[in-house]
């Protein structure tokens, strides 16, 4: 569990690269808000992986997760599969989420563009996939100083994706179109514009079924948002937990 | 030593540009290039090249099951199981393996195998393996975080479900039924011998130790790199109380004899070539998913000096030639081939050879030359070899006299018996 900056507590559910990086566009959120950032079951140091069988169990343990933090009610970012597990959160438990940002949300599934299978794909192309402006991705191409550490790193990354594929492998539709409905945070949905994982036309789908929400896509944009358009997003993200 | 006749029934017409215009012969190739008129004659054939394994004294005549592949054209290996259970009267059926994971409920596949033992006399040699990725985690989409996880509950529940003389009820994690019941029961007791196909995972091993299981492992490269395999394999056993013994261990093996070793490396050059290039070429993104190997297994094996993934990429761009070189295959003159298959059964210490006779797009003439001379003056030659233990992992059928033949019970003439085995047993183990 990382906790970073000072104000309102923001609960940050990482993606499917973990916590390995911390996002450039949380740090300039730090300012104003406490970012509570939990590694999820199976990534980094954290156990539990075999608890968790379906998204109902990740909506428990998040709540769980809450009582534990004695966080009666929080805001919630989620990006990429934990934009998924934000979602799923939402809609299960309504009241223990204040305010909702979904930020490239697995979750849904459209047979006119189906998801691309990022976390099945082969190591370059998931990157090329993931990342709309390759440069931001350089250090993950760069190659490793050492066999050793190019081992290590293949283990870390095979660790995450395990845990990652537990719930988005081949068709990542487990039945969240059906719950958005209950999710009454107010709720705001970001895209990237090229992203290629999911084009934003999820984006479109996910706002018409969360009542209140309001659909953002950024351009010069891929799926790794955060990462990628840091001071457009902060920017988004503090206007819209500050209400403005 | 126990020999088997491994088939894969690839399909034999892929185009010949097939590596340059598409992309894989797994997952995602294209159907269309299947024509169900060529398959039937080919299957049909197929099916004949193994009876024929009987005819010329094969141990075990081997199946096994592939998706979405030309490479391997059996979805079903207990659907060719039976077919040769009814045309073969001696032989093991070798099914290496039929897929537990994939099966809902998995009592399917206890069910078609009680079936096959059966029908067949007790005739079944049952491989269970986890599976390769490109069938588990894309063609059949399992997700690699619970594969291994679900194999394990299934491979309890069969083996329950053999055993059980009472219904009972299963309340398991990834399957729950309140009645299991197998009606009919396999013939051997307490069930058809029982192996773990595979060859990447430390994980297999230890199911081979709890539940006393044969190990078969594949390498698509030298036999020399399944050594670590093989020896982690034999170590685990041995931690677990287990005996040291061969027949406790098996392989397959790509092999072309000729008459001479010039003549090998002619004859089964357009086979080779096709098996490697066109069957084996394989769109790199479904060799491993992430957790097919446990990052515990990739670790063990990465320390080892094996890539997986890597010895595929390389091995699909040999040919049949390059190959024989880089001792990927096996191939020459009888004498070759049984001095070198000695020395690796040797060295791997195993027990049950599953010859890979038939490869690539071999034709039927080359195929039965292949069969017979490797019939004749192989297995001869390597026969004697651990004839000190005993194999307890080979089926235990009805004595003969014992059992049903094809034809006779339904009223009408006796059908014409099938062949013996051809040639005399000379045992030859140079020392």
């Amino acid at each position: 569990m990382v906790r970073r900056g000072t104000g309102q507590a923001l609960l940050y559910l990482h993606g499917i690269d973990g916590l390995t990086r911390w996002p450039e566009g949380l740090g300039e959120l730090e300012s104003s808000f406490e970012i509570v950032a939990p590694s999820a079951p199976g990534f980094g140091n954290s156990s539990g992986l075999g608890h968790l069988e379906d998204v109902h169990d990740v909506a428990i343990f998040y709540q769980d997760l809450l009582d534990a933090l004695h966080l009666k009610e929080v805001a919630v970012v989620g990006h990429s599969l934990g934009g998924m597990f934000a979602a799923e959160l939402a809609a299960a438990a309504p009241s223990r989420v204040s305010k909702l940002i979904l930020v490239a949300p697995f979750g849904l599934w459209l047979d006119e563009s189906p998801v691309a299978d990022l976390v099945g794909a082969l190591r370059k192309n998931r990157i090329a996939m993931a990342w709309g402006n390759p440069a931001g991705a350089a250090a993950l191409l760069a190659p490793p100083a050492s066999d050793e550490e190019a081992l290590e790193r293949d283990l870390v990354e095979t660790q995450h994706l395990i845990s990652s594929g537990k719930f988005l492998w081949g068709v990542p539709d487990h039945g969240l179109r059906k719950r958005l409905h209950r999710i009454t945070a107010k709720t705001l949905v970001v895209w990237g514009n090229d992203d290629a994982v999911m084009g934003p036309r999820y984006g479109e789908v996910f706002a018409s079924r969360i009542s209140g929400s309001e659909l953002r896509v950024i351009p010069r944009c891929g799926h790794q948002v955060i990462d990628e358009q840091p001071l457009v997003f902060s920017r988004m993200a503090t206007d819209f937990l500050h209400n403005r | 030593m126990k020999f088997g006749y491994f088939h894969l029934m690839p399909y034999a017409y892929l185009p010949a540009d097939f590596r340059d215009r598409y992309t894989s012969s797994w997952v995602t190739v294209p159907n269309a290039l299947f024509d169900p008129e060529k398959g039937h004659h080919l299957f049909n054939r197929y099916l004949d090249e193994l009876e024929y394994a009987e005819q010329v004294g094969f141990d075990d005549l081997g199946v096994n099951e592939h998706h979405m592949s030309a490479y391997g054209q059996m979805s079903s290996p207990n659907l060719m199981a039976m077919a040769l259970a009814r045309r073969t009267t001696r032989a093991n059926l070798l099914v290496m393996g039929a897929s537990i994971t994939l099966y809902d409920p998995p009592i399917r596949v206890a069910e078609e195998v009680a079936l096959l033992d059966v029908v067949s006399g007790g005739r079944v040699k049952m491989g269970f393996p986890v599976g390769i990725s490109m069938d588990l985690n894309y063609a059949y989409g399992m997700p690699p975080a619970i594969a291994r996880e679900k194999y394990e509950e299934a491979l309890e529940l069969i083996l329950r479900a053999w055993s059980a003389k009472e219904p009972f009820s299963w309340n398991g994690r990834f399957t729950k039924l309140r009645h299991v019941n197998l009606w009919a029961r396999p013939i051997q007791k307490p069930h058809p011998p029982l192996w773990a196909p595979g060859g990447n995972s430390v994980e297999t091993w230890d199911i081979c130790a709890k539940h006393d299981m044969a190990y078969a492992f594949f390498t698509f490269s030298n036999w020399r790199k399944g050594v670590p395999s093989v020896e982690g394999y034999f170590e685990t056993m041995d931690k677990a109380g287990k005996p040291f013994n061969p027949y406790r261990a098996g392989t397959s093996v790509i092999c072309g004899v000729s008459e001479t070793d010039a003549a090998a490396e002619t004859d089964y050059q357009e086979a080779g070539d096709y098996l490697f290039r066109s069957l084996l070429h394989v769109d790199p993104t479904f060799l491993e998913a992430p957790g097919f190997r446990s990052v515990h297994s990739k670790r063990y094996f990465a320390q080892r000096g094996q890539d997986r993934a890597k010895n595929w990429s390389v091995q699909s761009d040999r040919g049949w030639l390059a190959s024989l070189k880089a001792g990927t295959v096996i191939a020459g003159s009888p004498e070759t081939v049984a001095q070198q298959l000695y020395e690796m059964s040797k060295t791997l210490k195993v027990g049950h050879l599953m010859m890979q006779l038939h490869f690539g797009n071999m034709s039927a003439e080359l195929t039965r030359k292949n069969a017979t001379l490797f019939a004749k003056e192989v297995i001869p030659r390597l026969r004697g070899l651990w004839s000190e233990y005993e194999d307890h992992w080979s089926p235990r059928p009805l004595p003969a006299e014992d059992r049903a033949v094809a034809g006779r019970h339904a009223g009408g003439d006796a059908p014409s018996g099938t062949g013996e085995p051809v040639g005399t047993v000379a045992v030859w183990c140079p020392e």
